[in-house]
Parts: structure tokens; sequence; C-alpha cells
């Protein structure tokens, strides 16, 4: 059961991060979409996408940022169970 | 239909396609007043004085900019579409199949073509009921003539407003602007028709 994904993706500049955002956050399953970008380059940009819910379905969520024209580089971080485990910073 | 209206915003913010629709209509509408006043002036000149005669010519050359217009500007837009998306897929090293970006690409070529061939026709369609009045009887030919000029210019005076408002400065001076063509365009065919008539 996943409770939480961190995605690294690459978008162009439109549909801007409130727009995908937006849409993710239409998803029964979604309870919180958290998007920062951190390199923009001249027609893409590097955003991380951070997805929160009860039952996380990642092909739903893969089909909408495709229908955005976003691409998924990685998955980075994933949280699944009962709870949420609290990352400490020497995790990795 | 909401839904459908929704859609259409979207995609029209995506395609960001407003500002080319904007420029579509204003030069494909200049082409058409243009057109008109050019067939009517000179038809006034080689004496050609039949309303119906001059109604049929110009709506069947508006309608020939009309088409030229739309197939060139859909022709034109989705090749820049396409080649943007292109541009894309290589930078995201990707390949995209239907998404967003593509359908909004596909209805900014279609909508700017449609504005694109309209404009021209609508506004010529405006600047002729002059003419469809004397053709019913209720006006003389001498004043629907000058009367076609005097809204010519009057609607090249609206088009100025409207391109005051796009770039937000003085409308009254974009519309003088405006205006002062038609006129230019007017005297100089008024000109071509007496050193042929000479």
């Amino acid at each position: 059961m996943l409770r939480r994904i961190i995605l690294d993706v690459l978008k162009p500049h439109i549909p801007t991060i409130m727009d995908v955002a937006k849409e993710i956050s239409k998803l029964k399953f979604v309870e919180g979409v958290h998007i920062h970008t951190y390199n923009r380059e001249t027609k893409v940009e590097s955003v991380r996408i951070a997805i929160e819910g009860k039952k996380l379905d990642f092909k739903e969520i893969n089909k909408v940022l495709e229908k955005m024209g976003v691409s998924v580089q990685s998955v980075d971080v994933v949280h699944a169970g009962k709870r949420i485990i609290k990352e400490s910073p020497n995790s990795y | 239909m909401k839904d459908f209206l929704k859609k259409i915003k979207k995609y029209r913010e995506f395609s960001n396609v407003d500002e080319i629709v904007r420029r579509y209509f204003v030069m494909n509408g200049f082409d058409g007043i243009l057109t008109v006043l050019g067939i009517v002036i000179g038809s006034y000149i080689a004496n050609v004085k039949d309303p119906s005669i001059i109604i049929i010519t110009t709506i069947s050359t508006c309608v020939a900019i009309g088409i030229s217009g739309f197939s060139g500007t859909f022709m034109g837009e989705r090749a820049e579409r396409k080649r943007y998306i292109k541009i894309l897929e290589r930078k995201m090293l990707t390949k995209f199949n239907s998404n967003i970006i593509n359908e909004s690409a596909r209805f900014a070529s279609f909508y700017s073509a449609i504005i694109a061939g309209v404009s021209p026709i609508i506004f010529a369609i405006i600047i002729l009921i002059p003419m469809f009045l004397t053709s019913f009887g209720l006006i003389p030919y001498i004043i629907a003539f000058y009367g076609l000029i005097g809204i010519s210019i009057l609607t090249l005076f609206v088009l100025g407003i409207f391109l005051g408002r796009v770039s937000k400065e003085n409308i009254i001076v974009w519309g003088i602007k405006m205006s002062l063509i038609g006129l230019f365009a007017t005297l100089l065919l008024f000109f071509i028709g007496i050193v042929f008539n000479l």
C-alpha cells in the first residue's frame, strides 16, 4: 500500500507546476501534492513531485503525468505500509 | 457543454494561442476590408455600377481570401507547433503520445485557422451592407458607394481601437492611424483610376 512517493520528472514550462499539481490532486486517492522546481532550462524544467495519500495508484498517477506531457525520470522515494516512517538525514 | 468550454479554455491557455489569433484576426480582416475597397472603387472607375456584380465579385474574392487564410494559417501553425513538440521531445528524451501538449497544439492550429479564414469574410459582409441596400433598391448606388467607403474607414477605425486596447495605448490614436491607412488606400485607388482613364 503506497502512502507517499517522490518523483523526479522533466516537464515543459507549460503546463505549469500549478496545472500539474491541480491535475494530480484531482485523483481520488491523493491527499496532498507538493511540487518543487529545482532546475530550469530554455524549454524544459526539472521538478520533484511529492504525492501523499492512503492508497496511491502509481499507474494512475503516471497516466495523469503522461497526459500533462510530463516525463518521469525516476522514483526517488517510496513510503508504504501502515504509517509513514520519518526519514533521518543518515538514511541515505 | 461546460466541460467542453473548460477544455477549450485550457487548450487556449496551454497553447498560448490568443496572441496569435488576435494577429491573424486583424491581419486578415485588414485584407478583407482593403480587398472590398479595391474591388468597389475599381468597379466604379471601370463604370460597373451593378450592385449584384459587385457583391458577387467581392464576396467570392473574400471567400477565396478566407480559404487561403484558413489553409495557409493551418499549415503554417501546424508546422510551427510540430517543430516545437519535436524540440520538446528531443529535450525530454521521450515521445509524446496523446497528451495535453499535442491536443492543445492541434487545437491552436485549427482555432487560429478558423479565425484567419472567417475574419476577411465577416469584415467584407459588414462593409458591403450599403451595396446590399442598393441591390434591394433602398438607396441609390452613389450613396451606397460613398457609404461603403465611409463604413470601410469606420471599420478600420474600430479595428484600430481594438489594436489600441491590445497594445494598451491610446485607442483613438490607433483608430486614426488605421483610418488613415484606409483613406490613403482609397485616394491611391482613385488616383490609379484617374491615370488609367486618361
